[in-house]
């Protein structure tokens, strides 16, 4: 039985999408069967960002609606054979995704896969729900600004209080992403610090992906940072959070690209 | 009612009005519109009295005229308000009515509170069977009787009746609905406080109007927590706290970290802005002064 993992932080334009793709990339990476599932129905990226928009013949609609067969709409990565993707629909909107439907696809894709990444569409509404409804894990994206955090921890409720497993009385595993942090504007007090964030938002930490060039790079190239420049600070960063979303013990710091200066060794492992 | 003076009947003024300045001239509105004699205001200490509003302990006290100089007396202001009585027709037998009183009471709690109330006999006879016993009945059941009609104090069963001071006429206006709701449960004494063992996340509401509210974790900027009782919040207050809703001013706020969106007891609140700054980010707790809440270190 392969795990839910929904990618999701509430606002738009912190970085699930990108985060979604190097997680899953780097998962794969080491060895694990990942699909990666884009929810944003209408508006969707994932394609994209992993290079596959060239290959998309059927979307995950087709597959809700029966309209076409799982193994039809999933789109095998060429560079790393253990990684797939399904893609959204550009054409329709997120009310042509049914709770029925959704439950069966991620029900078949749970006896494929080890993993299966949704990547959620920004704000609460049913799109978002549907995305997060059957996580059994949740990486929390965030920006260290107020609006995200604030965002973020909207979403957080929503986890504990309107996927399957809190209705079914269980807790649902909830990490926390920063990412675009810029350790510098942070000691300048331009950025929340980590300790702010995680005193507000009071879930574990996963990681810090730091604010870098080789991410927009990555994205406008079509490959998750992780397979693009697997040595850059960025997917250092992602997979070692992806270490630590597979419960290895990682000292937590934040990687930056300049040579022989590692970022400041962070203490904290949960919140 | 502490803000009735003696000669004024007031059956209709509610809690609230008592927070209102012009409460003691209210009443003098009534007494004006009702024909009764308004004491003149005198000297200085009846009208510093009368400044403290809903705070008055003590009835008005109209001071004998001294001997100083005549002063140009207030204008006395009126004004004009009208209250709906409702009116119950008691139908015989008494037992069996009383009992369908009881029924409506039991669904509709409030509907009665507070709400003057004539009582018409006109379908009774004098001789009624249990007649004695109506009006006890319906003040035991806390109806506030203004009026009596359709029934004399010298009839036998009638003269043990507390008779209200007499309003008459107004204006018949039909038969009124009873709104039907169920009475709230009654507070479960093991529930006298609500304990939440996690933060409350930015949008979630925690209500609980029956006691306290502890929020073992901190309460997010966009949530809010309201209380009948004491919020208690061991993290940091971000978000909007409420204590005492419906009425009970003891009710306090209490926090570690004080970055509150708002706060309010007992319907008076105070928003980031009004917060003084040397408590903001420390352990506070928030009460209320008569009007006024106060911030006191809690350390």
């Amino acid at each position: 039985m392969g795990k839910v993992l929904v990618v999701t932080s509430g606002k738009g334009g912190v970085g699930k999408t990108t985060s979604t793709a190097s997680l899953g990339a780097a998962l794969a990476q080491e060895n694990q069967k990942v699909v990666v599932v884009d929810f944003d129905v209408g508006l969707r990226n994932l394609d994209l960002v992993m290079g596959a928009e060239r290959r998309v013949v059927f979307d995950l609609i087709n597959v809700v609606q029966g309209d076409a067969k799982l193994a039809q709409a999933l789109i095998r990565d060429k560079r790393v054979e253990t990684l797939s993707i399904l893609p959204a629909s550009q054409t329709r909107d997120k009310d042509a995704l049914t709770a029925d439907g959704v439950a069966r696809v991620i029900a078949e894709l749970r006896e494929t896969f080890d993993w299966i990444v949704c990547d959620s569409p920004a704000g609460i509404e049913r799109g978002a729900q549907l995305a997060m409804h059957h996580a059994d894990e949740a990486v929390v994206v965030t920006n260290p600004e107020v609006s995200s955090v604030r965002d973020s921890d909207r979403i957080i409720g929503l986890l504990d209080s309107t996927t399957a497993k809190a209705k079914a009385g269980e807790k649902i595993n909830k990490h926390l992403l920063l990412t675009r942090y810029d350790a510098a504007r942070a000691a300048r007090g331009e950025m929340l610090r980590v300790e702010d964030v995680l005193e507000i938002l009071s879930i574990p930490l996963i990681g810090i992906i730091p604010e870098s060039e080789e991410v927009l790079r990555a994205s406008n190239l079509g490959a998750p940072v992780t397979l693009n420049n697997p040595d850059s600070a960025p997917a250092r960063a992602y997979f070692d959070a992806v270490r630590r979303l597979r419960g290895e013990t990682v000292d937590m710091n934040v990687p930056t690209d300049r040579k022989g200066l590692f970022g400041k060794l962070f203490k904290w492992r949960a919140a | 009612m502490p803000e009735q003076t003696g000669s004024v009947p007031a059956p209709n003024q509610d809690s609230d009005a008592g927070r209102l300045p012009q409460a003691v001239a209210v009443a003098a509105d009534e007494a004006a519109a009702q024909g009764m004699d308004i004491p003149p205001p005198a000297d200085e200490s009846t009208e510093e009295q009368s400044g403290l509003g809903g705070s008055l302990a003590e009835p008005l006290v109209t001071m004998p005229p001294d001997d100083r100089e005549p002063r140009p007396l207030p204008q006395i202001r009126v004004r004009g308000r009208s209250f709906m009585a409702l009116v119950l027709s008691p139908e015989p037998p008494l037992a069996d009515w009383v009992a369908a009183l009881d029924l409506q009471i039991s669904k509709s709690a409030p509907f009665f509170a507070a709400k003057p109330v004539i009582l018409d006999c006109g379908l009774l006879q004098a001789d009624e069977h249990g007649l004695d016993a109506l009006v006890p009945a319906l003040l035991d059941r806390g109806i506030r009787l203004i009026e009596i009609e359709g029934a004399d104090p010298d009839w036998p069963a009638t003269a043990g009746w507390e008779w209200p001071e007499g309003y008459s006429g107004g204006r018949a206006i039909g038969a009124i609905e009873i709104p039907e709701e169920a009475p709230p449960p009654p507070p479960d004494p093991s529930r006298a406080s609500l304990v939440i063992d996690e933060p409350v996340r930015s949008g979630q509401t925690v209500s609980f109007p029956d006691g306290d509210v502890v929020v073992l974790g901190s309460v997010a900027s966009g949530a809010e927590v309201s209380a009948g009782g004491s919020v208690h919040v061991y993290g940091t207050l971000r978000g909007r706290a409420f204590a005492g809703v419906g009425g009970n001013n003891g009710g306090r706020i209490l926090c570690r970290r004080l970055h509150a969106e708002l706060i309010a007891i007992g319907g008076l609140y105070m928003t980031a802005e009004d917060l003084p700054a040397d408590r903001i980010g420390q352990s506070v707790q928030v009460r209320l002064d008569g009007e006024r809440l106060m911030l006191l270190p809690l350390d």
